[in-house]
């Protein structure tokens, strides 16, 4: 996309490249790659080393080698595919909770008033405050007897006489809800900062031209973001597709276990169950089918 | 960048001084023959950590070669710790210990036995520590001919109940339910009484911890037992079913929180102080919380022994002990702080100073616990059982105790499944884990 | 720069306020109940009659608060500025530039997302046992570097690539080195970018509790979650206690935030890029 340059400037050929050219690009990302590779790409080599092993801490005090036993057995799951099955639902829930909040919002905040800076602040709030004190306040909320929310669910007809917890599909539902709450400042800020780079003459040019809000939105503001919600949409995601707290410290995993997703499985397999074998083939598992998700995700990228 | 080398030399020179002076340390202590013992205890509550203290204090000075170095685990954290220790290194000398969860380390291999060091403390002191250990916590701690633990606190859950709202419901205030029945149908008389200002009882159905602690009451009075004579579950009976449906009953009869399939056991602590329930079963603890809330119907409580089923009582046995973990590299040193702490003048100081009920019979028959509201507690002790009783503990309790028999009572009250149905499937899932 | 009519302004601001209600409604009760004392909290209604402020006063006579507070402050503002400082030029380095090994390396950063703690956990530990490292906040800045790190680069990239590389081309042009025209072209452009990067960094350091249970456990290097832990007892705890926990461990993000908003706003303002 090189503009035209006039003739007085020497002619753009193809530049030598001087070693220092050519080492740059490793030189840059050096720090980052090696820090990918001491937490995540050494550790990752232990966990597929643990996955082969046979490991069950009330029978071996020391892992042996077991093949792909965790891997068989895991196939043979019922509950961790269904878990899985959950899991997904509550990512795309998740995120779809996230961008329905996060974008009308930043698109709101976006503006230059003292009100909307200090907003953009306090939005965070909801993404800092630890979820196990958030959980008091939520089960508050959706109290049988004295939750205001509650008590708005029961008029729409929406909740009985117990609190949607009770339920197992409300029950999913609400914390996929207070899960993109929890995650939407995110999405907020980052959106924000994207719109930001927006050159505000785009917007003039648009207005001149006789657009209505929603056309200048539509043509202007969603291509400009489009990346930028496409990759924290993954990037959020992903951090849903582990959660642990939420759903744990809401409803247990319950009622029964229609809010057990993969996180609370993983966990419970290391630190209840004692089969860090196993919970490190699932994690393997996970890991693959995630990513080959955020492949197929990423197709939908925008190029400008 | 530009190196300031004052600055540069200032903090080599820094570093090079801490090295030395960590090395004349380490010598001084190597001199002196002094050990380290570190010990993770599990309470954050300042009484607790003062009484904790003091006890390392009175024992060092016994002792002045042996330092024991606590560590404040969080009781919310001790398990996560305790398996990453396990997995990656790091274990310590000694800790508390939940204790059911007694016999899964000690199949893991991860603990030393104890006999040795109760036979010490027999010969010096004379007397016999093993026989001064609660019934119900030999079940939890005698595993395989071998004692694993030596017991510290023990506890189990009565029957709290506000005698104005039972006067309210006609019923009579010095006369508490004593059955399970009894209670339920209390339950559903004060519910309506009290027209919506209070429930009549506290019942959890949901997946904490706190049902099944207050469940096994009902089970094993019905005579149900977990675990079956040939080692795998033994719930698919009559009288499982029978404790099973009265237990639900009162959450069907709307006798307590609509969200009860979903509350923690907290709330309902909470709630009760705050004036919501007529009855609950919780801890000793609860009474002098309800002292210090100053409550405006503090005069009003009453406490009574836990519901009895058809074949007799059964309190929740509640405790921990200390433990010695086999990758201690001090353990006659470890033997010697945990039988110290665990008996005589020690142990009564540390119950006392941190309100616990102590793990050796012989202390709690004394004062303070000899005087309401204790007494009634020490009392029920004698019939406080571990949950798989009559059978040995077993590993796999700890996984077991989590959430098994809590989805069937809650399956069973949100009507999602009948009582056979989730009996069937609880049996199920127990057969499996043991099965592994 | 057009400034809307006046009405509208007061109008959007009002908005703007009455959604933040709304939104932060569960964060309000949890403040609301630090400053009750605990029989009001879940019995009381929703208009608080009494006040407290013992709850707060228990929290910093807490043993460890003030010092964990402390841990948590260093550990989470050095793991920003860290990973915002490894992010920057790798994200660069793949927008910009094209060199062997250039996908891979994308993927084995942004792989670095998808591993929940978990599962890393136990490998960690070992090897920063074996380094010596236990119970050192080191370990901690060090491990927490791979929360925000893939993230940061990601949409730094995403950032970086809505830059036109005119901009660049024109300052190579004119005698700039790459890595010149990296820090004085793209930067200042993309610096709410860098900011909301940071932010989450930060944000995610400052409330991580698994890596911190699993490295630390002396008292003097905890960090405020773990800290945060030690209020529940299983028997009996407060209520308000826990709150006024929550509410302190969350501010402190809130504040660093309103400093630093005014980095948010910046970029492209009125003129942008001319053809």
């Amino acid at each position: 996309m090189a503009t035209a340059i006039g003739p007085s400037v020497p002619a753009q050929g193809p530049v030598e490249r001087s070693t220092l050219d050519r080492m740059l690009p490793y030189g840059l990302v050096a720090p980052a790659v090696f820090v990918a590779f001491a937490i995540a790409v050494v550790p990752m080599g232990y966990v597929l080393w643990l996955s082969l092993q046979d490991w069950y801490l009330l029978r071996r005090p020391a892992p042996v080698w077991g093949g792909l036993i965790n891997y068989n057995q895991l196939f043979h799951d019922a509950s961790l595919w269904a878990a899985f099955g959950r899991t997904w639902i509550w990512t795309i829930g998740t995120v779809f909770v996230e961008l329905f909040l996060g974008v009308p919002i930043a698109l709101l905040f976006n503006r230059e008033s003292s009100v909307s800076r200090t907003a953009s602040a306090l939005i965070l709030l909801p993404w800092v405050t630890p979820f196990v004190v958030l959980g008091f306040g939520w089960r508050f909320l959706l109290d049988g007897d004295v939750g205001p929310i509650q008590g708005i669910l029961r008029m729409l007809g929406i909740s009985g006489t117990g609190s949607v917890l009770n339920d197992p599909v409300r029950a999913l539902i609400a914390i996929i809800i207070i899960s993109g709450w929890k995650g939407m400042p995110f999405m907020v800020i980052a959106v924000l900062a994207a719109l930001k780079s927006i050159p505000k003459d785009i917007y003039e040019a648009a207005e001149v031209d006789g657009a209505g809000a929603l056309r200048r939105f539509y043509h202007v503001t969603l291509p400009a973001i489009w990346n930028t919600l496409l990759t924290v949409g993954i990037v959020l995601g992903i951090l849903a597709f582990y959660s642990f707290d939420l759903p744990w410290i809401m409803t247990r995993g319950g009622p029964q276990t229609a809010t057990t997703i993969v996180g609370i499985t993983i966990y419970k397999a290391v630190f209840q169950e004692l089969r860090p074998a196993y919970a490190a083939a699932i994690s393997v598992v996970m890991l693959v089918l995630l990513f080959v998700a955020s492949i197929l995700a990423l197709r939908l990228r925008r190029k400008d | 960048m530009k190196l300031h080398f004052p600055r540069y030399f200032a903090s080599r020179f820094a570093q090079v001084i801490t090295c030395v002076a960590l090395a004349v340390t380490a010598c001084a202590n190597l001199a002196v023959g002094e050990t380290h013992i570190v010990f993770w205890q599990f309470s954050t509550r300042d009484a607790d950590v003062a009484g904790w203290k003091n006890a390392i204090a009175q024992f060092e000075k016994i002792n002045p070669e042996i330092k024991v170095d606590m560590e404040i685990v969080p009781w919310a954290d001790q398990q996560q710790r305790l398996v990453s220790a396990l997995s990656a290194g790091g274990l310590p000398d000694v800790s508390m210990l939940g204790n059911n969860v007694v016999a899964q380390f000690v199949a893991a291999g991860s603990l030393t036995p104890v006999d040795d060091y109760f036979a010490n403390y027999n010969k010096e002191h004379g007397g016999d520590v093993a026989a001064d250990v609660w019934p119900g916590d030999k079940g939890y701690y005698y595993l395989s001919g071998h004692w694993w633990a030596s017991p510290v606190c023990v506890e189990t859950r009565a029957l709290y109940y506000r005698k104005d709202l039972f006067r309210q419901a006609d019923l009579d205030p010095d006369n508490p339910p004593s059955t399970w029945e009894q209670l339920a149908t209390a339950a559903d008389k004060i519910t309506k009484a009290a027209k919506g200002a209070a429930y009549g009882i506290a019942l959890s159905t949901s997946l904490d911890y706190y049902t099944v602690q207050n469940f096994m009451s009902a089970y094993l009075g019905y005579g149900a037992r977990m675990i079956g004579e040939n080692g795998k579950c033994g719930f698919n009976t009559p009288e499982f079913k029978a404790a099973l449906t009265v237990y639900v009953s009162m959450y069907k009869n709307h006798s307590t929180h609509p969200d009860a399939p979903s509350m923690n056991g907290d709330t309902f602590r909470r709630g009760f102080r705050d004036g919501k329930y007529a009855m609950i079963l919780a801890d000793p603890g609860l009474y002098g919380d309800l002292k210090s809330d100053n409550a405006p119907f503090f005069k009003d409580i009453g406490i009574a022994m836990v519901p009895a089923g058809p074949k007799g009582r059964a309190g929740f046995l509640g405790g921990w002990p200390l433990v010695l973990w086999k990758a201690s590299e001090h353990k006659e040193d470890a033997g010697k702080w945990i039988m110290f702490v665990t008996h005589s003048d020690a142990l009564r100081s540390l119950a006392t100073a941190a309100n616990f009920i102590p793990g050796a019979v012989s202390i709690a028959k004394g004062s303070p616990w000899n005087s309401p509201p204790y007494a009634l507690f020490v009392d029920q002790l004698k019939d406080a059982k571990p949950y798989q009783y009559p059978s040995e503990a077993i590993p796999q309790m700890g996984q077991l105790e989590v959430d098994t028999i809590q989805k069937a009572v809650q399956a069973v009250a949100l009507g999602q499944q009948s009582v056979d149905e989730a009996t069937a499937q609880l049996c199920a899932t127990i057969d499996e884990v043991l099965a592994r | 720069m057009k400034r809307l009519p006046f009405p509208r302004d007061v109008g959007l601001d009002l908005l703007t306020l009455g959604i933040l209600f709304i939104i932060l409604l569960p964060i309000l009760w949890v403040f609301l109940a630090s400053v009750r004392p605990d029989s009001d909290i879940a019995s009381g209604g929703w208009i608080p009659q009494r006040f407290t402020i013992r709850h707060y006063q228990e929290i910093i006579a807490f043993p460890g608060f003030l010092v964990a507070l402390k841990n948590s402050l260093i550990v989470g503002v050095t793991v920003a500025v860290i990973t915002t400082t490894m992010a920057v030029p790798a994200a660069y380095a793949l927008s910009r530039l094209s060199f062997r090994g250039r996908n891979l390396v994308a993927l084995i950063i942004l792989g670095t997302q998808m591993l929940p703690s978990v599962a890393v956990l136990v490998p960690l530990v070992v090897i920063v046992r074996q380094i010596g490292l236990s119970n050192t906040l080191v370990a901690l800045i060090f491990t927490h570097l791979s929360l925000g790190m893939p993230i940061a680069v990601w949409m730094l990239r995403g950032y970086i690539e809505r830059v036109p590389r005119e901009l660049e081309e024109a300052a190579l042009i004119d005698g700039c080195s790459r890595i010149g025209a990296m820090v004085r072209v793209v930067l200042p452009l993309i610096r709410p970018a860098i900011v909301a990067v940071g932010t989450f960094a930060f944000v995610l350091s400052w409330g991580e509790f698994i890596l911190a249970l699993a490295l630390i456990s002396k008292a003097d290097t905890k960090t405020l979650p773990l800290v945060l832990q030690g209020l529940f007892d299983p028997y009996s705890f407060s209520w308000g206690r826990v709150m006024a926990g929550g509410t302190t461990i969350a501010l402190p993000t809130i504040l660093l935030f309103l400093v630093f908003r005014k980095q948010l706003v910046g970029g492209l303002l009125a003129g942008g890029v001319k053809g």
